[in-house]
C-alpha cells in the first residue's frame, strides 16, 4: 500500500465542492466520515547536557497522529523527528479478544461448510489461520500481532485493560515528560469523508477494461479553529501486487537486494499513478507528500504518518 | 491513566508450597504462570532550568518503566556446570512445575520433560542491551509505564497513579526512546504465579532475577540470577481502576483488598509498601531522607 497525502493551502468552498461532486461522478465505494488530530511538541530545550547552552540545542519536533478509521485498538502513530515511530494501541482486553473470538467463530463456520481447507505451518496458529482464511489485507500480520498483544496482556504486562479506559500516549508525554516536551500546535481534520473509486488511468499502457484502485479521503484542517486548508489522502490499492508479494515471501523466493528494488519499483509505480490520477482528474493544486520515514521498508502507518506531518506544516 | 490499589508481601521459600496451595484453595484456580521482562529508562540529559526567584519548578523528571514478555520457553535454559548456585536450582521452580504440568498434559508419552530441581539450570533472557540483529525486542509489543510517587497519608491500601501506553508496532523500540530523551539504564526479569480473587484482584507471586553480566554492549542471551539470595518470594495483590473519577470502584478494590489481608492473615503480612521506595523521580527529596 503506498499512500501520498496532498494539501490544498488555498481552497475555497468551491475547489472542494467541485472535487467532491468529481469524485461522485465516479460512482465510488462510500467509506464514511472520518477525522484526523495532529499534535506537535518541540522539545524543551533546559534537557541538555551540562556543558550546552540552552541556545545550542536544536528543535526537535514529537508528531503524534490520530486517525479515526484506524482499527479500533490502534490509538495513535508517534513519529519524532521524522526519524523514528511507534504505533501504540491501547491493549483493551475487551477489544482484543472479542476480536479473537470473532476469528476463531469464522474459522469454525468455514469449518463446517467446507473441508478443503488448507492447513496453515503452525499448529498452534488458530488466530492467524482465521484471519488467512477471511483473506483481508493485512490480516495476517495483524493476527499475528494481536495474538502478541493477547499474550502481553496474559503476563500482566499493562494494567490499562479497562473497556472504559481513556489511556492516551499524549497524556503521558503531555502531563509528566514536560521536562522533555511541550505541545505546540493541534491540528483537527473535521467534516473528512472517504471514498474507493475504481478508474481507468489512460497512460499506464492498461488493456481497456482494466482499472486501477485508489482510496481517497478527503478533510477539512483547522488550526486552534481556524482553517487552513483542505487535505487529500491518496493510497495506491494494488492487490495483484500484493498477492504477488505475499507468494514470493512465502516461498522465500528473493534476496534482500532483489526485495529492495522490488520495493523502489512498487513505489515508483505506484506514486507514478497516484500523480497520474491527479492530473487526470484536475485535483486541486497543492503540496503533494510522499516520502516515507525508511527507505528500505514501506511502513504503512509509519509513512502515513510523516506525510501527515509533511504536509502540515504551518 | 491507572489508579493502581496495592499491597505487598514477602513470602519465604520455606512457605512459599503452603502459600500457594491457600491461594489455589481461595481463588479456586490453578495459577497461570507469568513471566515478563522490564527496563528500566532515565532520561539522557539533566533537567536544568533556569534558577528563578519564585517557587520552585514543578516539573519533574520521572523514571520510565517498559516491559514486554519474557518468553521463557524460546530464551530457554542454559546447561551449567556444578558450580551452578544454590539458588539457580530453585529458580522459579513453582513456575516451572506449572508449565511442566501443563506441559505433560500435552504429551503424556513424552518423557522428556526433567523434574525441576535435579537438572542444574540456568535461565538465560535476551537482554536489551543486546547488540546483535537478530535481538526480539524489537518483534515484541512493549508497554511504557511512568508511575507517579503513591498517595500519601495513612491509606489502608497503597493509591499510585500510573500512566502508560502500549507499544503496538515499531522498527527500534530502543531509537525511539532514544529520540524521546530516555536511556536504558538496567533491567531485570519476573517470574512467578499470577491468581485473580473475585475477578476483582490480581494477585502475584514472583521473583525478581537479574543479569549477571555486568550491563553494557553485549550478544546473545544473558545468564540470570535471582536479586535475592534467600530466594524469597514477592507477593503483590493489586485492583486496577480506570477512572480517576470511579470512586465506587475504588471503594469496592479497597474493600476487597482489605477483605484478602485478612484471609491471609496469620500466613502473610500483606502491608501498605513504603512509598518512597515506590518514588520514581530523579531527584527526589523524599527517596533520599528518613529511615528507609
Amino acid at each position: 500500500m503506498v499512500t501520498a497525502v496532498l494539501f490544498v493551502q488555498h481552497a475555497s468552498p468551491s475547489t472542494i465542492t467541485t472535487f467532491q461532486d468529481q469524485i461522485s461522478n465516479e460512482l465510488p465505494q462510500l467509506l464514511g466520515h472520518w477525522s484526523f488530530e495532529l499534535q506537535i511538541y518541540l522539545n524543551n530545550k533546559y534537557s541538555k547536557p551540562e556543558q550546552i547552552s540552552t541556545a545550542q540545542v536544536p528543535n526537535r519536533y514529537l508528531y503524534n497522529l490520530k486517525l479515526s478509521y484506524l482499527k479500533d485498538k490502534i490509538h495513535s502513530i508517534s513519529i519524532i523527528n521524522n526519524n523514528k515511530s511507534i504505533v501504540t494501541a491501547i491493549p483493551n482486553s475487551d477489544n482484543v479478544t472479542n476480536r479473537l473470538e470473532k476469528d476463531l467463530i469464522d474459522m469454525e463456520r468455514q469449518n463446517d461448510s467446507t473441508e478443503h481447507i488448507v492447513k496453515a505451518q503452525t499448529e498452534d496458529d488458530d488466530f492467524v489461520q482465521g484471519a488467512l482464511r477471511k483473506k483481508q489485507e493485512d490480516t495476517i500480520e495483524e493476527a499475528q500481532r494481536n495474538k502478541l498483544l493477547l499474550q502481553h496482556i496474559k503476563m500482566g504486562c499493562c494494567s490499562n485493560l479497562s473497556a472504559y479506559s481513556a489511556e492516551t500516549f499524549e497524556a503521558l508525554v503531555s502531563s509528566r515528560l514536560q521536562s522533555l516536551w511541550a505541545l505546540k500546535q493541534t491540528i483537527k481534520g473535521e467534516g473528512g469523508f472517504g471514498y474507493i473509486i475504481n478508474v481507468p488511468l489512460k497512460q499506464s499502457g492498461n488493456d481497456d477494461d482494466e482499472t486501477d484502485k485508489f482510496r481517497l479521503r478527503t478533510s477539512n484542517c483547522f488550526l486552534h479553529g481556524i482553517f487552513k486548508g483542505f487535505l487529500i489522502e491518496i493510497e495506491h490499492i494494488d492487490e495483484k501486487e500484493d498477492e504477488k508479494e505475499r507468494i514470493e515471501d512465502l516461498h522465500h523466493k528473493l534476496t534482500d537486494l532483489e526485495k529492495k528494488n522490488r520495493l523502489i519499483m512498487r513505489f515508483t509505480k505506484s506514486i507514478g499513478k497516484i500523480k497520474e490520477l491527479i492530473e487526470m482528474y484536475h485535483f486541486p493544486e497543492g503540496n503533494l507528500c510522499f516520502n516515507v520515514l525508511n527507505e528500505t521498508k514501506l511502513d504503512y502507518l509509519s509513512d502515513l504518518c510523516q506525510q501527515y506531518c509533511d504536509a502540515l506544516q504551518f | 491513566m491507572v489508579q493502581q490499589l496495592l499491597l505487598t508481601a514477602s513470602v519465604s521459600k520455606a512457605q512459599f508450597v503452603p502459600f500457594k496451595i491457600a491461594l489455589q484453595t481461595l481463588t479456586g484456580m490453578n495459577p497461570e504462570p507469568l513471566a515478563r521482562h522490564t527496563v528500566i529508562l532515565r532520561p539522557r540529559f539533566p533537567y536544568l532550568p533556569e534558577k528563578t526567584t519564585t517557587k520552585a519548578d514543578p516539573v519533574e523528571t520521572y523514571r520510565i518503566r517498559m516491559t514486554r514478555v519474557w518468553d521463557v520457553a524460546n530464551s530457554g535454559s542454559m546447561e551449567t556446570n556444578n558450580t551452578a548456585d544454590e539458588n539457580s536450582e530453585e529458580v522459579g521452580k513453582a513456575a516451572e512445575k506449572v508449565e511442566n504440568t501443563e506441559s505433560m498434559k500435552q504429551n503424556t508419552t513424552d518423557g522428556t520433560s526433567t523434574e525441576a530441581g535435579q537438572s542444574t539450570h540456568t535461565l538465560v533472557a535476551d537482554s536489551v542491551f543486546d547488540q546483535s540483529p537478530e535481538t526480539s525486542k524489537n518483534n515484541s509489543i512493549w508497554t511504557i509505564q511512568l508511575s507517579d510517587i503513591p498517595a500519601a497519608g495513612k491509606r489502608p491500601v497503597s493509591i499510585q497513579n500510573i500512566y502508560e501506553a502500549t507499544i503496538y508496532k515499531t522498527d527500534d523500540v530502543l531509537g525511539y526512546v532514544d529520540e524521546l530523551g530516555y536511556m536504558p539504564e538496567t533491567e531485570f526479569w519476573t517470574r512467578g504465579l499470577r491468581f485473580y480473587y473475585n475477578d476483582v484482584v490480581v494477585i502475584e507471586v514472583v521473583r525478581f532475577y537479574i543479569s549477571t553480566r555486568s550491563t553494557g554492549a553485549q550478544n546473545g542471551p544473558v545468564p540470570l540470577r535471582p536479586v535475592d539470595k534467600s530466594a524469597s518470594y514477592h507477593v503483590r495483590c493489586f485492583v486496577d481502576v480506570a477512572n480517576l473519577n470511579d470512586l465506587d470502584n475504588v471503594a469496592r478494590g479497597v474493600k476487597q483488598l482489605e477483605h484478602l489481608r485478612t484471609q491471609l492473615a496469620g500466613l502473610i503480612d500483606l502491608h501498605v509498601p513504603d512509598r518512597r521506595n515506590m518514588d520514581s523521580r530523579l531527584n527526589s527529596h523524599i527517596a533520599s531522607v528518613g529511615p528507609r
